[in-house]
């Protein structure tokens, strides 16, 4: 069974080693790196990249919610759970708005740390039910300020089709267009054909906006 | 001739930060790691008694700080012969604890005073290895 790769990025160093030594316990997961800064988890990252990545907020120089940023960009398909002692609604949200899966306090028992970053993997939010409580209010608060939104009159309803979002959530891991032809048991000239189609619905230049826009509509 | 383990309570309340420290002491040879306990004020000597480890580890995990301080500060007071060491998330160091029981002379007293390590302790705070047992 292939683990889940799992960068650790915290500047106390002893919670990240017992961290380690937690999340290395775990038959579904593995411990690729460790960082204890933000600009040192973006290269990791970069370099090894992991499926997950437990982020700590707040750091010396790059903090844990810019690396998240940088790293999302760069690595769309990376899931990351912030984990902090900051109780903070601003940096949850910030968090969240940097593209984060999660926000968890180190309060936090270990079995339930590990049952929420494995429902992230799976595209869940792991979120405390009192934090997604917040989270849904800020949400309502800017839909009660905010006018309805109206789509222009030439924009178009976007619809991939089945075959091209699986071609860019695989696109999204950083995979080359040989890799995304034998996951999908399609030919190489199918896979380029898919991706013009997507960026081309999709009104962008680059992967990594096709993937961003797919996002924010929905779309993955 | 096998030497004896040192006997280790970890006193915490078993979230992440305390299950942390377990994780990295369990694998340590020559340690026996007790815990991980919770102690209150209202039971600590007894449970110590009982326990009669080597050291203790008081871990501060953020919102019982205080808590964590004051237990500390009781263990030293009841038990002035068994060293506490303070782990917390909020710093990225930590403290070892032990009394030091001298007789009450004058002479004790100043000279206690006057062998006090070097040093400004109201400067900014660095990690020392200064520690002495």
């Amino acid at each position: 069974m292939s683990r889940h790769r799992v960068l650790l990025v915290d500047d106390h160093a002893l919670l990240r080693e017992g961290l380690a030594g937690i999340i290395a316990a775990q038959p579904d997961m593995e411990v690729v790196g460790e960082a204890s800064d933000g600009l040192e988890a973006v290269v990791m990252a970069q370099q090894l990249k992991p499926d997950l990545i437990l982020m700590d907020v707040q750091m010396p120089g790059l903090d844990g919610i810019e690396a998240t940023r940088q790293i999302r960009d760069e690595l769309p398909g990376t899931t990351i759970v912030m984990l902090t002692v900051r109780d903070d609604d601003e940096k949850l949200l910030a968090a969240l708005k940097a593209g984060a899966q999660g926000y968890l306090l180190k309060d936090i028992h270990s079995r339930d740390m590990l049952a929420l970053v494995r429902g992230a993997l799976r595209g869940e939010a792991a979120l405390s039910p009192r934090m997604a409580g917040r989270v849904l209010a800020e949400f309502q608060r800017m839909s009660a300020r905010a006018p309805a939104p109206c789509l222009p009159d030439d924009e178009e309803l976007v619809d991939l089709t089945r075959r091209e979002l699986e071609t860019l959530t695989i696109a999204m891991r950083g995979a080359s267009d040989k890799e995304i032809a034998e996951a999908l048991c399609i030919s190489i000239h199918t896979v380029k054909s898919h991706m013009r189609n997507i960026l081309s619905k999709l009104h962008v230049n680059t992967r990594r906006e096709a993937a961003r826009v797919a996002r924010s509509r929905g779309l993955l | 001739m096998q030497l004896e383990k040192r006997r280790v309570l970890l006193v915490c309340s078993q979230r992440l930060f305390g299950q942390s420290l377990e994780t990295i002491l369990r694998r340590v040879e020559g340690m026996e790691l007790l815990g991980p306990v919770e102690l209150a004020l209202e039971n600590f000597e007894a449970r110590l008694l009982e326990l009669r480890p080597d050291a203790v580890i008081v871990v501060d995990e953020g919102e019982h700080s205080l808590r964590a301080s004051l237990l500390t500060a009781a263990i030293l007071q009841q038990f002035p012969s068994l060293p506490v060491i303070s782990a917390g998330l909020e710093q990225h160091t930590f403290r070892v604890y032990s009394a030091h029981i001298l007789p009450a002379r004058s002479s004790d007293l100043v000279e206690a005073i006057l062998n006090l390590p070097p040093g400004a302790p109201w400067e900014a705070s660095q990690p020392t290895s200064h520690y002495k047992s």
